[in-house]
C-alpha cells in the first residue's frame, strides 16, 4: 500500500498548538515528526530585558496548570545567585503549594485523558475534583492558576487562618475519590485495553532519549529531582517515587495516580510539621546578583524543570535558559508513534502530558 | 546509597577527567555541580569518555550565550545521569568557546541522542553550527525567519 502523509494539528482537538507530521501505511504510522513552535514567545529573550522579580509572572505563563512548578527552579536559582535563603516556614509553604499544583496538574491530565479515550465520566470527575484543590490554592495565593507566589527569599503571603483544617479535609476528600478513580478508570477494561501495551518506551530507550518526569518513571527509572537533589525542605518528608517498569501508556497513567497519593502524603506531613516564623526575608526589591552562573532544577508535574542563569552583575539576567520537561519529551513522540496504529495516536500523545507552551517557551 | 561522600566523589571525578584530558579546565562550583571548559576539538572524545566511563547518559540542556565584547559564543551542555544511581544528584556542564563569526562545533547527537532538539534550538536561536547534526532545520522559529538568530545580543526587541 502507498504511504500517506498527514498533518495532525496545529488545531488538533486537545493537542494545543502543536503539529505532528505523520506518515501512515494503511492504519500503521511509519513515521512521526513533531513540529513545535506555534506558541513560541521568546520568553528567554524577554527575560533578558526584565529585572529578576519582574520575570516571575512571565516565566509561569508557559505552564498555567503547574505554574508554581515552573517558577520554583527559577526562584531557587535567583536565591543562589543573590545569596538569599528563604526562611524555613517559607520553604514549607513552597513545598505545600508545589505539591497542590502537582495534584491539580495531574487531575487536569487525567480529565483530558478521558476526552482522548472517549470516556466522559473520566473527564467530569477529575475536573470537578480539581476545583477543590484550586479553591484551596486560591485561599493562599489569591488566584486560580497563575499565582506569581514564589519569590526569591520566600513567598508572598503567609497561610491564611484555618488553612490546615481546610487542607486536611481536602486531602481526605481526594483520597476517597482516588479509590473511586481506581475502580472506575484504572480497572475499567476499556481504559486498560486502550492503554496497556500501547506506546511502549523501554527502560534503556527512556534513558537514551533523556525523557523526564512520569514518562521516565513509567519506564521504570525512578529518578526524581525531589529525591536526587532535594531542594528546600523536601528531604525532611517521607514519600516514595512511584515507577512502573512496563513503559506503556498504562504505566505512565499509574505513575501519575500514585504521584497524587504521594503528594497528599507530603502535604499532610508538611501541614503537621510546618514551623512558625517569617515567610519571607527582606531584601532590596531590585536584585543585583554578582557575576556568575547557576543551574538549578526541580521536579515539576511534568518532570525535571531546570533554569540556567548567567549574571554579569546587572539588574537583569545576561542569559536565562529554560530546560522544560515537554521540550525534553519531544523526542519520545518520534520514537513511540512509529509502528503504532493511527487510532492509538491520541492515546500516546496525551500519555506524555505534552504541553505545547512549555516546550515552545 | 553513596559509597563515597558526595564531595569526595565530585573531586574524584574531577581528578579522573583532569588525568585523561589535561587541556580541560575543571571547576567544582557548588555541591553537585562540576563545570568543564574544553576546546571544541576534543569535545567528541570527552563526550564519549563522560558517557562510557563516568556514566553521564543524557543531555538535560544546551545553552548558547553570546558575548559580542569578547567576540565569542559560549555553548554549554548540561549533562545528567539516570542509570548510575550515585551520580543522579550531579549536573556536569561542558562548555566550549567558539568564535562569534564562525561558531561551529561538532554535534554530540551521535553520543547522546537526547541532544538532538537542544542542539537544533541552539542552532536557530544563537546561530551555532553543529557539525554532523542530523537535521538543522528551524524548530521553534517561523519557517520563513530571515532575521538574526534572536538570542544573539545584536538582535534587539522592538520597543525595549
Amino acid at each position: 500500500m502507498s504511504e500517506l502523509t498527514l498533518s495532525v494539528g496545529p488545531q488538533h482537538p486537545g493537542s494545543g498548538h502543536f503539529r505532528l507530521i505523520i506518515c501512515v501505511d494503511g492504519d500503521t504510522i511509519t513515521k512521526a515528526t513533531p513540529d513545535p513552535g506555534y506558541v513560541h514567545r521568546g520568553i528567554e529573550k524577554q527575560a533578558e530585558y526584565r529585572e529578576y522579580l519582574h520575570s516571575i509572572p512571565l516565566l509561569e505563563r508557559p505552564v498555567i496548570s503547574d505554574s508554581n512548578g515552573s517558577v520554583y527552579a527559577y526562584v531557587l536559582a535567583v536565591e543562589r545567585l543573590a545569596g538569599l535563603k528563604a526562611p524555613e516556614r517559607a520553604q514549607y509553604i513552597r513545598v505545600l503549594m508545589a505539591e497542590l499544583n502537582r495534584i491539580m496538574s495531574h487531575l487536569y491530565w487525567l480529565a483530558i485523558y478521558g476526552i482522548f479515550l472517549g470516556h466522559s465520566t473520566m473527564f467530569m470527575w477529575p475536573f470537578g475534583d480539581r476545583e477543590v484543590v484550586i479553591d484551596l490554592a486560591q485561599r493562599v495565593m489569591g488566584a486560580r492558576l497563575t499565582y506569581s507566589f514564589f519569590v526569591p527569599g520566600g513567598v508572598r503571603n503567609d497561610l491564611p487562618h484555618g488553612f490546615k483544617d481546610e487542607a486536611l479535609r481536602a486531602t481526605e476528600f481526594l483520597e476517597k475519590r482516588l479509590h473511586e478513580y481506581d475502580a472506575i478508570f484504572f480497572k475499567n477494561p476499556i481504559f486498560v485495553e486502550r492503554t496497556r501495551g500501547v506506546g511502549i518506551l523501554r527502560h534503556d530507550d527512556a534513558i537514551r532519549l533523556g525523557v523526564v518526569g512520569p514518562t521516565l518513571r513509567g519506564s521504570g527509572v525512578n529518578a526524581d529531582a525531589r529525591k536526587d537533589e532535594a531542594y528546600d525542605v523536601y528531604d525532611t518528608f517521607k514519600f516514595d517515587v512511584p515507577a512502573f517498569p512496563d513503559g506503556d501508556c498504562y504505566s505512565r497513567a499509574l505513575v501519575r495516580l500514585e504521584e497524587i497519593k504521594q503528594s497528599i502524603r507530603i502535604v499532610r506531613q508538611a501541614l503537621e510539621s510546618i514551623p512558625e516564623g517569617p515567610f519571607r526575608i527582606r531584601h532590596p526589591s531590585v536584585l543585583k546578583p554578582p557575576q556568575g552562573s547557576v543551574y538549578s532544577r526541580t521536579e515539576a508535574a511534568r518532570g525535571a524543570y531546570a533554569y540556567f542563569i548567567r549574571s554579569e552583575g546587572g539588574k537583569t539576567p545576561y542569559r536565562l535558559k529554560i530546560s522544560s520537561p515537554s521540550f525534553r519529551n519531544l523526542l519520545a513522540f518520534q520514537f513511540l508513534m512509529k509502528g503504532s496504529h493511527l487510532a492509538d495516536m491520541p492515546t500516546i500523545y496525551w500519555s506524555l502530558d505534552y504541553w505545547p507552551l512549555e516546550a515552545d517557551r | 546509597m553513596y559509597e563515597l561522600s558526595p564531595v569526595i566523589e565530585d573531586e574524584e571525578i574531577a581528578r579522573r577527567v583532569a588525568e585523561q584530558f589535561p587541556e580541560i579546565r575543571i571547576e567544582i562550583s557548588a555541591l553537585n555541580r562540576i563545570n568543564l571548559e574544553a576546546p571544541h576539538y576534543c569535545l567528541p572524545q570527552l563526550a564519549a569518555y563522560l558517557r562510557d566511563i563516568e556514566g553521564f547518559d543524557h543531555v538535560a540542556s544546551v545553552t548558547g550565550i553570546d558575548y559580542p565584547d569578547r567576540n565569542l559564543v559560549k555553548v554549554t551542555y548540561h549533562l545528567g545521569a539516570y542509570a548510575k544511581l550515585t551520580i543522579r544528584r550531579l549536573v556536569l556542564s561542558v562548555s566550549v568557546d567558539l568564535p562569534r563569526q564562525d561558531a561551529m562545533t561538532p554535534s554530540l547527537v551521535s553520543i547522546w541522542p537526547s541532544a538532538e532538539y537542544h542542539e537544533r534550538e541552539t542552532h536557530e536561536m544563537v546561530g551555532v553550527m553543529f557539525e554532523g547534526h542530523p537535521n538543522s532545520n528551524l524548530l521553534l522559529l517561523p519557517e520563513d525567519w530571515i532575521d538574526l538568530p534572536p538570542l544573539r545580543k545584536d538582535f534587539k526587541l522592538r520597543g525595549r
